[in-house]
């Protein structure tokens, strides 16, 4: 017994199918019907909804691949109990146990056009349910998002991007991508340009700018539409940080770089562009052999094949001739690794040739530092560059008087177009000899300017001459003056032994007096003048006093006005007003002799006046009166005492001069530097210096 | 090829192990043997039984085992030399399909849970590996009121899916008995082995409407009056009702088709019977050769309704067969025939598998 095609039943049931809540269950219903109602000995159906629904269901094969090639076999060769049944969305084949007669084929092509309308019903179900969930996941992502046509027409955009663009949505959709206001000119070429890329299948990322923040935009294809959706993730923080890391890493003075694996350079800075001299788009995508100087190229490049090899930090120092100069690098490379793989090398490279120019002069400062000679390296313009300890000490001086001692010209002064010659230092008016050599360091010309203070030197020969000059004047006394004396004691001691009057004998003693008085003169001259005695306080009125004690006489009134007080003076002091004293008797004509002392102090000097009522000194000779060996009138005697005054009081720093006395006689001003029991001695000496 | 069979009284666990025993010992050397018992079976009386047949072997534990025209409570088997077989339990009808291929072609034995959803979906698993070079029998095992079900083979016990492939084709056949009483009736909403509506209308007003009982009486009624669902081999597929709920709903014994029309089915007492006796015929029938063995699966269902008559039903089918053959008492029912070659699943039916050289 067997069912008739006719029933209405069997034909019911072959065309109910229902568009189902599940797949699975409407696969399961079609695979029944095949198998109750339509003698299938198999069958298989295909959904198949791109991007949506894959879905196979066998019966009677092993698996869907098997079914495949069943169905393929049957399409070459067609078979009397097989109906194959392809659609937009899949595929029906069923294959019955006996053959289909017309009757069967009619119920089995209705049976396929059903499950065709059912497919299609899911296929557009689920389109609608991706779409809607696609709408959904569009507006619940945080993201701007955009959906665009393969033409670049926005076909729908989220809340996220009408907030940022400022625009409507009305605004937006339905136009082109690259014709919004929101962005500017060149991100709407860019958006252009990658529409074909993005329908290539291209997922190529772009940057963008809106509203002054950076944009990521990520694209893909919405499955079997012609859509894309375009997410643009916000890199604004991103960027700001690469940009202040670019304007970081540019800021350093090092060559800063970063490679591929394939050792092409992706990132240098600012520096390493100045160094290459090319621009760094032009370094991007190149090696080291194309940029770099061959040596540092490579020892670059060797570096480089063992960080792949070790995947280890190195460090290395090489030096190169550049552009006609010595130039010294010191390199530090790290890789970049992910899994087991150097994916990228980063690298810093300094340029140590200052540093190495360094250490070469600390060096050489460390010897010139030994030096008691002021060494100055100066500049092609004079400019101080470099100095010793002693030079220091000169700049400081000179420092102290003047804003600016930058260079030599200002610290020392003197002919600077020689070689060798004698200056001056600034201010303090020492003298120095300067010697001036040319020396290059690196790649650069300097002078080495060496300077000895010759102060001493020439304080010591102009006292060798001095003293030279003294040995003249005593060589000429002893030689004139005493050799006078002698030819007339030997004329009075001829003229005595022809007469034997004693008158004689009184001149000779007389002259042997002067030239005994003569020597002890020199002698004292030498003894104030070059014996390094130290200056002192001397109390002025016990000086004084004890003077005065021993020229005491019943012809003499001596009148004493002085100040208790102290000056600065030595022991030879006493010789000072021993010769004023003396002189003031000595040369007085008058039978009563009178001598004014005055002594009176202020702060910082003591002037002491002598008076006396003598003939006085002509105004016309008072200049040559302390000059040596000056004698004036019948009492001149030696020449060399007030020459002996002279001379101390500026060894004491003080002065003498002569003047009227009124009414009559002259006065001898002395002017002492004081020296008080608070203040020290040296304080003082060293004010007047 | 040899057969023999034996059948032990009393639930005793020791009968199925004595019958294995019997049935060993007169054909020495037994390739395959079912075995059937109404005591529950452990792996302990499993392991004994293996190291008694030394052969591949399948059973399950059953309300009722046929032999000899008789209902037999205890122990029974059959045995099979010259034959090729091999075994499987899993919950995978692809690793079950997968070791089973092995064989190429012939016959898969199953038994299955009665309890088991989804039965349908199972046997077509099977046939996606082992496609309509095999013929398919089998039924679902256990103690209806116990609600338990048991299978075995020599690697196991478990409620797992037992199968068991022979290397030959054995002719399968079934009937029922029942006929068309109305219909047919759309099943226009229903889920799983639940029918909500029938016709629009509420499932079980309408089936009492059409059985003519109400439903104080549908214990009864469903015994008569099963579902019937139309089969292109000219069959009815039967599926019986088994109780009813608040929402007017009518739950059956195992899963529906998809989308079908459905009639009420009755029957008369000696159609029934016939049924059983039309099922044996066709199978020998369609065997065509030297018919050895046969295997009965008769339905518990079909023993409630003809209560004392089952036995004069299992002494036509002793009578007709002719042959040795085992029977148990299932609770749904596996055939594909000659018609059909894609396994499925039945209800109130009378399953008779024959094979031989």
């Amino acid at each position: 017994m067997s069912i008739s095609v006719n029933n209405p039943a069997l034909l019911y049931e072959v065309l109910n199918l229902k568009i189902p809540e599940n797949v699975d269950d409407f696969g399961e219903e079609v695979l029944d019907k095949c198998s109750r109602l339509l003698k299938a000995k198999r069958a298989y159906l295909r959904i198949d909804v791109q991007g949506c629904i894959s879905k196979h269901f066998p019966l009677g094969f092993k698996n869907w691949p098997e079914a495949e090639k069943v169905i393929k076999d049957a399409k070459n060769n067609p078979k009397g109990n097989a109906y194959i049944c392809k659609f937009d969305h899949g595929l029906f084949y069923i294959e019955t146990i006996e053959r289909i007669d017309c009757d069967w084929k009619r119920i089995i092509y209705s049976f396929s056009k059903r499950i065709k309308e059912v497919v299609d019903k899911i296929a557009a179900e689920c389109k609608k349910v991706e779409l809607e969930k696609l709408k959904v996941l569009i507006h619940s992502i945080p993201d701007a998002v955009i959906v665009i046509s393969e033409t670049g027409e926005i076909v729908d955009v989220n809340n996220c991007f009408i907030k940022l663009s400022n625009l409507s949505p009305s605004d937006v959709v339905g136009r082109k991508i690259y014709d919004l206001a929101c962005f500017n000119k060149e991100d709407r070429e860019k958006l252009k340009e990658n529409i074909r890329y993005w329908k290539a299948g291209n997922c190529k990322k772009i940057r963008l700018v809106i509203n002054s923040m950076y944009f990521e935009v990520n694209s893909a294809k919405i499955y079997n539409t012609d859509k894309f959706v375009l997410v643009l993730r916000d890199i604004t923080e991103l960027e700001v940080m690469n940009k202040k890391l670019q304007t970081l890493v540019d800021c350093l003075r090092n060559f800063i770089f970063m490679k591929d694996k394939n050792l092409r350079y992706v990132l240098v800075n600012d520096a390493f562009a100045r160094f290459v001299n090319l621009p760094k788009e032009e370094i991007i995508g190149k090696r080291d052999e194309d940029v770099l100087p061959p040596e540092l190229a490579e020892i670059c490049r060797k570096t480089d094949m063992e960080i792949l090899k070790s995947k280890s930090f190195r460090r290395f120092e090489v030096s190169v001739k550049y552009q006609g100069k010595t130039l010294f690098f010191e390199g530090y490379k790290v890789p970049v690794v992910k899994g087991n793989e150097v994916t990228s090398i980063v690298g810093v490279i300094r340029d140590v040739t200052e540093r190495k120019l360094v250490e070469e002069l600390k060096r050489f400062k460390t010897l010139l530092n030994y030096s008691t000679d002021a060494i100055f390296i100066i500049d092609e313009n004079g400019k101080i560059v470099d100095i010793n300890k002693e030079a220091k000490k000169w700049i400081c001086e000179c420092r102290k008087h003047k804003n600016e001692c930058n260079k030599i010209y200002e610290v020392i002064r003197g002919n600077w177009n020689s070689e060798v010659f004698e200056g001056t230092v600034a201010e303090s008016g020492r003298k120095v000899l300067v010697n001036v050599k040319s020396a290059a360091f690196g790649n650069q010309l300097y002078r080495i300017v060496t300077a000895k203070d010759i102060t001493d030197l020439k304080k010591a020969q102009e006292k060798i001459r001095d003293m030279y000059e003294q040995l003249k004047f005593m060589n000429s006394l002893l030689r004139h003056d005493i050799s006078n004396s002698i030819t007339a004691i030997a004329g009075y001691l001829e003229m005595y032994k022809e007469t034997g009057e004693a008158e004689y004998i009184n001149k000779i003693e007389k002259i042997l007096d002067n030239c005994i008085e003569l020597i002890n003169s020199i002698k004292k001259i030498e003894l104030a003048l070059h014996d390094n005695n130290e200056l002192t306080c001397i109390n002025i009125k016990d000086t004084i006093h004890n003077i005065v004690e021993t020229i005491k006489d019943k012809n003499v009134s001596i009148t004493m006005n002085v100040d208790e007080c102290s000056v600065i003076a030595d022991e030879f002091v006493y010789s000072v007003f021993e010769n004023l004293l003396s002189n003031a008797v000595i040369h007085n004509d008058k039978e009563e002799k009178k001598i004014f002392i005055d002594v009176k102090c202020n702060d910082k000097w003591v002037e002491v006046k002598i008076a006396d009522n003598g003939p006085g000194i002509p105004a016309e000779i008072r200049e040559e009166v302390f000059k040596k060996g000056f004698k004036f009138g019948v009492t001149g005697r030696t020449g060399i005492g007030l020459y002996l005054v002279k001379s101390l009081m500026e060894k004491y720093g003080g002065t003498v001069e002569v003047k009227d006395n009124k009414p009559e006689g002259c006065l001898f001003v002395l002017k002492f530097k004081r020296c008080d029991v608070d203040n020290s001695i040296r304080n003082s000496y060293s004010d007047s210096q | 090829m040899k057969v023999s069979t034996a059948a032990l009284s009393g639930r005793d666990s020791k009968n199925l192990m004595k019958v294995a025993e019997r049935i060993a010992s007169e054909l020495e050397n037994p390739d395959f043997s079912i075995l059937y018992t109404t005591t529950p079976v452990n792996n302990e009386i499993v392991g004994e039984i293996r190291s008694i047949l030394g052969c591949p072997f399948i059973g399950s534990y059953t309300e009722g085992i046929i032999h000899g025209g008789k209902l037999i409570n205890g122990a029974g088997a059959i045995a099979i030399s010259g034959v090729k077989a091999i075994t499987e339990i899993s919950n995978s009808p692809k690793e079950i399909g997968e070791k089973l291929n092995i064989l190429n072609s012939g016959s898969i034995i199953t038994f299955m849970s009665w309890l088991t959803r989804k039965i349908s979906t199972i046997l077509r698993g099977l046939y996606n590996y082992l496609s309509y070079s095999f013929s398919y029998t089998g039924g679902c095992a256990g103690n209806f009121y116990e609600k338990r079900s048991l299978q075995f083979t020599e690697k196991g016990v478990g409620d797992q899916i037992c199968s068991a492939g022979i290397n030959i084709k054995m002719s399968v056949s079934f009937d029922h008995g029942w006929e068309v009483m109305k219909g047919p009736l759309i099943m226009s909403k229903y889920s799983g082995n639940k029918i909500y509506e029938l016709d629009g209308k509420k499932a079980i007003d309408v089936y009492c409407k059409l059985a003519g009982c109400c439903k104080d009486d549908f214990d009864e009624c469903r015994k008569l009056y099963p579902l019937g669902f139309l089969c292109a081999c000219g069959k009815y597929k039967l599926r019986s009702p088994v109780s009813y709920s608040d929402d007017g709903s009518i739950e059956v014994l195992s899963e529906l088709p998809y989308s079908s029309v459905t009639y009420v089915m009755e029957c008369e007492e000696e159609d029934v019977l016939n049924a059983a006796e039309n099922a044996v015929r066709e199978a020998i029938t369609n065997y065509g050769g030297n018919a050895k063995f046969a295997v009965v699966f008769d339905c518990l269902s079909r023993k409630q309704l003809l209560r004392k008559k089952f036995r004069k039903e299992l002494k036509r089918i002793d009578e007709i067969i002719n042959i040795p053959y085992i029977g148990m008492l299932s609770i749904g029912e596996i055939v594909s025939t000659q018609k059909n070659y894609i396994p499925s699943f039945h209800n109130k039916t009378v399953v008779v598998a024959v094979g031989g050289v």
